[in-house]
C-alpha cells in the first residue's frame, strides 16, 4: 500500500493536523498531493480535519483503511519511504544525463538535488525555551565548574573573541574581511589551529592554495614559535630541521583528530553545493572557506556582486543546517586606494546582505610588512563590538594578543 | 601645520617624484591655485590629500587638476581620519571592557 494513503489515513482519523505539519509531512506527498491540500485548505477555512464522508465525496477512488499505529509511526514510515522513492528517481536521472550530457553536468546535478533532498529530509527543531530554561541552566553550570568550557563554542584561541563573542558556535556565519594581502588567510587558518588544539575537527577548503603549501603553513602555526622550524625552513627545505621536524610532527600529529583540507587541485566546481557535498562527506566542527570570490554560484548570478550575495545567503543556510560554524574570508578591492586600516562594512559591494547573513564580520589590516594585525568587529549579533591587535611573526608562526602598540 | 601656495607646488614636485610619477608645471596658473587651496583648506588635511592623490592616479599631474577635485580628496582624508580614530576608541573600550572583566 502506498504510503502517503497510509498517513492520509492515519492524519484524517487521528485529526492530529497540526502535529502531522510540524512534523514536516509536506514533502511527502507526491501521488496524493491534490488530496494533502484539500485537506490543508480544510483545516485552514474550518479548523479541523475533513471527515472521511468529506473527503469522499471530493475524492472517490481514495481508500481509507484502519490505522492502528500513532501518527509518528506513518510519518516516520513516509519520510524514509519518500526520500527512497526521491532518491531513486534522482539518481536514475543522473545515471541517464551521464550519456546525454556528461559526466560533469550529471554530477552538478546529482550535488545540487541531493542537496536539497538533504534539506527536505531534515526536520525542523523547534523548540519552547520556556519549558526548557532546565537544559540552560544545567548548561551554564557545567560550564561555570569547567575552566575549559566556559567558552560555549569552539575556542578561536583569542581571548577578546571567545569572552566577547563565546567562540564560534553551531550555525555561525563569520566573514573575515580586508584588503588584498593583508593576511586574512593567516588569521583563518589560525583559528583552525587553534581549534583543532583544542580538540576540535576543522575543514579548510582553500581555493587559494596548494595542499604543500597549507601543509607549511598550517605547521609554522601549529609550532607557534617554538622554534622547531621557520617557515622558510619548510618552504626551503633547510637539512638541518628535518630531523627535528619529524619528531616535532610525530608528537604533534599522531593519535590526533584531522584536519581536513580540501584544495582546488582536480576540482570542477567549487559552489555551495560542493561545500555541503564536503560537510556530509566529512561532519567537521568547524568550516573555513577561502575565499568567498573564489567560489562559483550554484544559482547562477549575473555579476560579481550577486554572485557574493548568493553565495552569503547559501553559506548562511549551510551554516544553520548543519550546525556547524562557517569562516569565510573576503577581499574587499576598491577601484582606487584604501586607507591604511580596517575596511569598514559599507565598503563592500554586497554589504547588506553581509549584514543580513553574517553572524560576525571580523575586518583586518596590516600595513604593508608589518606584524601586527589591526583586528575590529564591524558586525557582531550577540555581542558588543570590540577591537583588538595581534602581534604576530609569520615566519615563526609566534603570535600575541597586544594592547599597547605605541 | 600652515600651507603656502609655494610650500604646496613644492610638495606636488617631491611627492611625483618619490612616486616617480610627472608633475607638469603650469605657471602662472599654478600659483594662484595653490594660494588658493592653501587658504581654503586645513593645511594638515590638504597635505594627506595631495599625497593620498599622486599615490592612487597615474599621473601626469597639474595642480589645476588636483583643484577641481580637491573638495573629494579631502573628504576622503577626512574619512580615513575619523576610521582610524574610531578603531582606536574600539580597542582602548574593549581593552577596558577585558580589564574590568
Amino acid at each position: 500500500m502506498n504510503y502517503e494513503i497510509k498517513l492520509l489515513n492515519s492524519i484524517i482519523e487521528s485529526n492530529d493536523y497540526v502535529d502531522a505539519v510540524n512534523s514536516g509531512v509536506e514533502n511527502v506527498f507526491i501521488e496524493y498531493r491534490d488530496v494533502w491540500n484539500f485537506v490543508v485548505s480544510h483545516y485552514d477555512d474550518h479548523g479541523k480535519v475533513p471527515s472521511k464522508d468529506t473527503v469522499k465525496s471530493h475524492f472517490s477512488d481514495f481508500e481509507f483503511f484502519n490505522t492502528p499505529e500513532p501518527l509518528a509511526y506513518y510519518v516516520d514510515e513516509a519520510k524514509k519511504e519518500s526520500l527512497a522513492f526521491q532518491t531513486r528517481q534522482i539518481v536514475a536521472k543522473a545515471h541517464s544525463l551521464i550519456g546525454d550530457v556528461g559526466p560533469k553536468d550529471a554530477l552538478s546535478y546529482l550535488m545540487e538535488q541531493t542537496s536539497k533532498l538533504y534539506k527536505y529530509s531534515s526536520s525542523l527543531k523547534d523548540t519552547d525555551l520556556v519549558s526548557e530554561w532546565r537544559d540552560r541552566y544545567d548548561d551554564l553550570k557545567e560550564r561555570s565548574e569547567n575552566p575549559d568550557k566556559h567558552t560555549i563554542g569552539i575556542p578561536s584561541g583569542i581571548d577578546v573573541i571567545d569572552k566577547t563573542f563565546g567562540g564560534w558556535q553551531a550555525g555561525d556565519f563569520v566573514v573575515l574581511l580586508g584588503w588584498t594581502g593583508v593576511g586574512k588567510s593567516f588569521i583563518a587558518r589560525l583559528f583552525a589551529a587553534n581549534a583543532w588544539r583544542a580538540g576540535y575537527r576543522p575543514m579548510i577548503i582553500s581555493l587559494e592554495m596548494n595542499k604543500k603549501q597549507e601543509g607549511q603553513r598550517l605547521d609554522t602555526l601549529l609550532n607557534n614559535g617554538e622554534g622547531h622550524f621557520t617557515n622558510t625552513d619548510l618552504i626551503k627545505a633547510n637539512p638541518a630541521i628535518v630531523d627535528g621536524y619529524e619528531s616535532w610532527a610525530e608528537s604533534t600529529f599522531e593519535g590526533k583528530q584531522p584536519i581536513y583540507l580540501i584544495t582546488s587541485e582536480g576540482l570542477e566546481t567549487a559552489d555551495q553545493n560542493m561545500v555541503q557535498a564536503k560537510i556530509d562527506q566529512y561532519q567537521p566542527d568547524m568550516v573555513i572557506l577561502d575565499y568567498h570570490g573564489l567560489f562559483d554560484d550554484a544559482t547562477g548570478a549575473k555579476n560579481e556582486t550577486e554572485k557574493a550575495k548568493n553565495l552569503s545567503k547559501a553559506f548562511k543556510r549551510i551554516a544553520v543546517k548543519n550546525n556547524v560554524p562557517i569562516i569565510d574570508v573576503a577581499a574587499v578591492t576598491m577601484a582606487e586606494g584604501h586607507g591604511d586600516r580596517p575596511p569598514e562594512l559599507e565598503e563592500v559591494a554586497w554589504s547588506k546582505q553581509l549584514a543580513y547573513d553574517a553572524d560576525l564580520v571580523l575586518a583586518i589590516h596590516r600595513e604593508f610588512n608589518s606584524d601586527l594585525f589591526q583586528v575590529v568587529s564591524r558586525k557582531v549579533r550577540r555581542a558588543t563590538h570590540f577591537g583588538f591587535y595581534l602581534r604576530w611573526d609569520l615566519e615563526t608562526g609566534k603570535w600575541a594578543e597586544e594592547w599597547d602598540v605605541g | 601645520m600652515k600651507l603656502t601656495g609655494e610650500s604646496l607646488i613644492d610638495l606636488f614636485k617631491s611627492y611625483s617624484e618619490k612616486s616617480s610619477k610627472l608633475f607638469i608645471p603650469d605657471s602662472p596658473r599654478q600659483d594662484q591655485v595653490a594660494d588658493s587651496l592653501a587658504k581654503h583648506y586645513d593645511g594638515e588635511l590638504l597635505q594627506k590629500a595631495v599625497k593620498w592623490y599622486i599615490d592612487n592616479r597615474p599621473g601626469p599631474f597639474l595642480v589645476f587638476e588636483f583643484a577641481v577635485e580637491s573638495r573629494e580628496m579631502v573628504e576622503k582624508v577626512k574619512y580615513e581620519n575619523e576610521a582610524k580614530s574610531r578603531f582606536q576608541d574600539i580597542v582602548a573600550e574593549t581593552r577596558k571592557r577585558m580589564e574590568d572583566s
